[in-house]
């Protein structure tokens, strides 16, 4: 079992929530050593990492949890995302990351909600266009992430006090 | 001047129309999955050079997406950027007004002003940006 652990799990969504997920791999590896192994959890709408890893073990796909434009998809997805508990519970177990970490979008709750029960250090990193309000996925880490970060400074006064502002991706 | 306008990963017909509708020509259009086809130069739906087309652009008309927004702005592009609220949330706003406060960018809250802002580019000098980078990893 020992040779399956696996350093880090990334969790992200598409669009900027890749990109922010993108950037956070590739600091944690030129800050805290190039082999570093990770793997991620995404949703079907995003792809995988690019870049020159031969350290990004795995890859795993899961339903989007909100649908921006409507609110019957995003009904549908939370009932999709409930059914594909027992997977995240098992991938977790097998690959024990030392931490979880996220840029969003609520695709990284179910996973979060786990990875706390399993006592694994979760992290959710606010995304970069939030400035004056959190996002929804935002609110609900809030109250329950190990570690909540935020990039624009303008949030300090409406995150909880142990949310480190750790600047911009 | 070379224009390039891009939606990102996710449809905006209404910022594609009205730039198609500024009377100029040899636009280029990145419209993902929008079905609104412009006339006034040419268009795709995605691409994985994107950085190509924003080095080859004196203007570049994006929806309020921040990652193509951060991008550009590192890379010191002049940027139009209208937040697109035809989504069922409207955090796009939050950045356009982030950009407008700060002089980074040219900002238009509504698909109708594109026209006016376009045209009067010239009265204003925008502000370098500038952030404080990521140092999160000193918390890990």
């Amino acid at each position: 079992m020992k040779k399956n652990k696996v350093d880090f799990c990334i969790v992200y969504g598409s669009g900027g929530h890749q990109e922010q997920a993108r950037r956070l791999v590739r600091n944690i590896l030129s800050s805290k050593g190039l082999n570093m192994t990770f793997f991620s959890i995404r949703d079907t709408e995003s792809t995988k990492i690019k870049g020159d890893y031969n350290n990004y073990k795995y890859d795993f796909v899961i339903p989007p949890f909100r649908d921006k434009y409507s609110k019957i998809s995003t009904f549908k997805n939370l009932i999709l995302n409930f059914l594909f508990t027992p997977k995240m519970l098992f991938i977790l177990l097998v690959y024990r990351p030392s931490f979880i970490i996220s840029p969003g979008p609520g695709c990284a709750i179910p996973i979060f909600i786990i990875g706390k029960l399993l006592g694994i250090r979760t992290i959710y990193v606010e995304s970069w266009s939030r400035f004056y309000k959190l996002s929804w996925t935002g609110k609900l880490m809030l109250k329950f992430s190990s570690d909540f970060w935020y990039q624009n400074i303008d949030l300090k006064d409406i995150c909880r006090p142990d949310a480190i502002w750790v600047g911009r991706l | 001047m070379k224009i390039f306008v891009t939606v990102g990963t996710t449809t905006f017909d209404e910022m594609i129309e009205a730039v198609d509708k500024l009377g100029l020509n040899g636009i280029t259009f990145q419209i993902a999955k929008g079905i609104y086809i412009p006339k006034s130069g040419e268009y795709f739906t995605f691409t994985d050079e994107i950085e190509q087309y924003y080095e080859q652009s004196d203007l570049i008309i994006t929806h309020a997406g921040a990652g193509s927004i951060y991008k550009l702005l590192e890379k010191r592009k002049k940027i139009l950027v209208v937040p697109n609220v035809s989504r069922t949330d409207s955090h796009q706003l939050q950045i356009a007004k982030y950009l407008d406060v700060n002089n980074y960018a040219f900002v238009s809250y509504h698909v109708n002003d594109i026209e006016k802002t376009f045209f009067s580019l010239d009265n204003k000098i925008l502000t370098k940006y500038n952030k404080t980078p990521f140092f999160g990893c000193d918390f890990l």
